[in-house]
């Protein structure tokens, strides 16, 4: 007995050393199987591993046994298996590894006979339950508790030795899958026609592929040498602003001079870990020289071939309308109604170059809104005007619905009422019956248009559609008012132009309705831009300029005397006086009722005479009203860049300051 | 006695309207095909108006402009520059203070060079209402009543 402890001892040893020897648990296994008569008499033994999806039986037959003696000893182990693990593995999934001891197959057949004798034991490492260790016999009683003893202590060694090599085969596989993948990604990134640079989590460059070295101008020498510029002015601010607000993806575009001419678009995205952190970031660099070159040269296609158009246009629709007023002689009735219909499709071409040429312009950000202080209430009154006679002949109603009276806001005029021709004229077209309602509501800080109509609407697949280019939905109407697909794009790219949106709701075959918000600017804010503009101007002239604040002393006198329309129409009558006295490059502006702006490139004298100007001008004019002479005078002050102040506000605030008699 | 109006432009089939409509409206009409030949004719004819296109051969709109400023015989006469679209903003401003006293864009509506013409020429006068239907998009019909509204 104290022989067999001694040798069971060394062989716990043994197989501890074979297992910090080996990188892989199938080897050492059967070395374990190998030894078990050591420590136990038996005829086959079964080391069990894994869970209910796959399994492996390792089996070592001491002796030659029968098929029924292995397939019982087989089902006894799954079944002590399952007890232990609680993992219910079906024959199916088994993988049976089965080792044979030396050949003593002469009187093997003989010695077949059945199970007598079956133990296992659980193989664990800590709480960890890895699979069963089990041994078998024909002979009955076989297995003596102090034996069993030794075979625990032996399967314990056995356990651990399975353990850390099961943990030893999986970093090794980790560490080819990491291989691999690093090999893959460093060819995927060399190879990679974009140039590519990744930072680590406080933004330091850590790799830098070869495309994007050429991209930057880095020679092989000295490859660690990124252009300051790049960096500060591009590279930087995008990061920054990829973490600042915490966006998926930030894109600039740059034009570089060096190392050659060409236009990069960089896309900077966060690298994140499987817990979500940031661990870096990924930016993409990719050439767009190529791109940009055939956009410009669409536009300049568009607006060259637009404007070739337009001029043969003009003479023939000169030619037409010059017959047709009867300069170049008599016409017949029928003459002028051909005329008459030539005239309308040569209109309608017109429209469609016009349309062409703002749609390529918008694309190319070519478009620069002059913006005014205007009246989008009066503005839109005007447009639904001009619909009305032809919403009549069409049965339709067009319905007004306006806040207020007037409702000033800063926009281009023009453009925007493009935007309102557009939409009503939409409107017009898809509406059989019911009506077309405008509405103009003031909001906190923007302006809301809205157009609704009760025409056969837009599907619901077609809505994101709608402002794209050349989209026509459900066309059904006459030859003669075919729109060009363009309006809706135009009125989109307008509005955004006023950092204002535009969106669509519909119902199918029931109503449509379009809403268009521009923002409100506070006429402080609207003349300061309007000043910092001008100074930037005068800056580059290397000129002067003046602002000139008048405020009128009496208004609140003679809007009590004559009520607020009347002294509100005294006001106008005053502004075409004063825009009678400047010159064109002056600008005059109303600040609020009673007090006006004039920004003119003169100097002080020239600011002091303009005024002067104007009081000699109000002397000169007569205010009547209900036949009773008005007396109006008004206080001024100037302030003069670079004199008196060097930006627009305290220009602005400066000339307000020195309002004098 | 019929107002004067000097063309100063080489594309003749324009010209050619634009001579018969403004002859329409009772005014006389000299042609010249470029700078040169206009500032000669300028002097020459004394018209009350010119107008000036920009692109030219042998001698621009601009240099033209500069020449009949410089002039003491023609630098009182208004000038009304024809720009092409597109060069607008920055060529006109510059333009305007060279001395040109208003521009139209090119392709105009004739009606709408009835109108500057009489603006500059007869200030005050009224538009026949039957032009009214020449002025080609809505929108410019808009423009035009909110800018009636104003006055």
């Amino acid at each position: 007995m104290a022989e067999d402890k001694i040798l069971v001892t060394d062989l716990i040893k043994e197989i501890g050393n074979e297992a910090l020897s080996r990188v892989k648990c199938e080897p050492f296994i059967r070395i374990v199987l190998e030894k078990v008569p050591v420590v136990i008499e038996h005829d086959a033994c079964a080391i069990l591993l894994g869970d209910a999806e796959k399994a492996k039986f390792y089996l070592w037959l001491n002796q030659p046994l029968n098929e029924d003696y292995i397939r019982e000893f087989r089902l006894k182990a799954i079944e002590s298996f399952r007890d232990t693990t609680k993992f219910d593995i079906s024959e199916g999934r088994l993988e049976v590894i089965k080792y044979e001891a030396g050949a003593e197959s002469a009187e093997s057949k003989e010695n077949a006979g059945s199970l007598a004798s079956f133990y296992y034991i659980p193989l664990m490492v800590r709480e960890n339950i890895l699979g069963v260790f089990a041994i078998s016999s024909r002979k009955p009683g076989l297995f003596l508790v102090y034996k069993l003893n030794l075979f625990n202590v032996f399967a314990n060694q056995v356990a651990l030795g399975i353990d850390s090599l099961q943990v030893r085969e999986q970093v090794l596989k980790q560490a080819r899958i990491i291989e691999r993948d690093s090999i893959n990604m460093k060819t995927a990134f060399s190879g990679m026609s974009e140039g590519l640079i990744m930072t680590d989590e406080s933004d330091r460059i850590i790799l830098l592929n070869p495309v994007a070295k050429k991209m930057l101008g880095l020679k092989e020498e000295e490859p660690e040498k990124i252009p300051e510029d790049f960096i500060s002015s591009v590279f930087s601010p995008a990061l920054k602003e990829l973490a600042a607000n915490n966006k998926r993806l930030v894109s600039r575009e740059l034009d570089l001079e060096k190392p050659q001419k060409m236009t990069l678009r960089l896309d900077a995205t966060p690298a994140r870990d499987s817990h979500g952190k940031r661990i870096g970031t990924v930016v993409i660099l990719r050439d767009i020289t190529h791109e940009k070159e055939i956009e410009r040269l669409k536009t300049e296609f568009i607006s060259t071939v637009s404007h070739e158009l337009r001029t043969p246009l003009t003479t023939i629709r000169e030619s037409v309308s010059q017959v047709l007023d009867g300069i170049l002689g008599e016409t017949t009735p029928q003459q002028r109604e051909f005329l008459s219909i030539c005239l309308n499709d040569i209109d309608r071409l017109t429209r469609i170059i016009n349309d062409l040429l703002d749609i390529s312009k918008i694309e190319a950000n070519k478009v620069h809104i002059t913006t005014e202080t205007v009246d989008i209430i009066a503005l839109a009154k005007s447009v639904s005007l001009f619909f009305t006679p032809r919403a009549k002949e069409k049965g339709l109603e067009i319905r007004a619905d306006f806040s207020q009276e007037t409702l000033d806001v800063y926009i281009d005029k023009d453009k925007i009422i493009q935007v309102f021709t557009n939409l009503l004229g939409n409107s017009l077209k898809f509406t059989e019956k019911g009506y077309i309602e405008m509405s103009v509501n003031n909001k906190q800080d923007s302006v809301e248009c809205v157009i609704f109509d009760t025409g056969r609407g837009i599907a619901e697949e077609d809505l994101p559609k709608v402002f794209s280019k050349f989209q026509q939905f459900g066309r059904r109407e006459g030859p003669g008012e075919r729109g060009t697909g363009l309006g809706l794009a135009i009125a989109k790219g307008i509005v955004e132009l006023h950092n204002g949106k535009i969106r669509v709701e519909s119902k199918l075959n029931e109503w449509t309705k379009f809403t268009f918000v521009l923002p409100k600017y506070s006429t402080e804010e609207v003349l300061c831009e309007d000043i910092g503009k001008r100074i930037q101007e005068a800056k580059k002239e290397g000129k002067r300029l003046s602002v000139l604040d008048i405020k009128l002393d009496n208004y609140s006198e003679l809007k009590r005397e004559f009520t607020e329309e009347r002294a509100r129409r005294v006001i106008m009558k005053i502004l075409e006086i004063f825009k009678e006295e400047i010159k064109k490059r002056d600008f005059l502006t109303s600040k609020s009722i009673d007090e006006f702006i004039v920004i003119t490139e003169e100097d002080k004298e020239g600011a002091r005479a303009i005024a002067e100007r104007f009081q000699s001008a109000l002397k000169a004019s007569v205010f009547e009203i209900e036949n009773k002479e008005l007396k109006v005078h008004f206080s001024y002050g100037f302030a003069t860049y670079p004199d008196d102040a060097g930006n627009a506000k305290d220009l602005l605030a400066k000339a307000h300051k020195t309002l004098s008699g | 006695m019929a107002k004067k109006i000097l063309i100063v432009d080489d594309e003749t089939n324009l010209v050619k309207m634009v001579e018969s409509r403004l002859k329409a409206n009772g005014y006389e009409v000299i042609i010249a095909k470029n700078g040169k030949e206009g500032f000669e004719k300028a002097k020459a004819g004394k018209p009350d108006l010119i107008l000036l296109d920009i692109i030219m051969p042998v001698m621009n709109g601009e240099e033209a402009l500069k020449k009949l400023k410089q002039d003491e015989d023609t630098k009182s006469i208004p000038v009304i520059m024809l720009t092409a679209k597109g060069e607008v903003d920055e060529i006109v401003k510059n333009l305007v203070q060279l001395g040109a006293t208003d521009y139209i864009v090119k392709p105009y509506v004739a009606i709408e060079l009835l109108m500057k013409i009489d603006s500059v020429l007869q200030p005050g006068k009224k538009l026949p209402s039957t032009c009214e239907f020449l002025l080609d998009t809505i929108e410019e019909k808009v423009k035009k009543t909110l800018e009636g509204n104003k006055k």
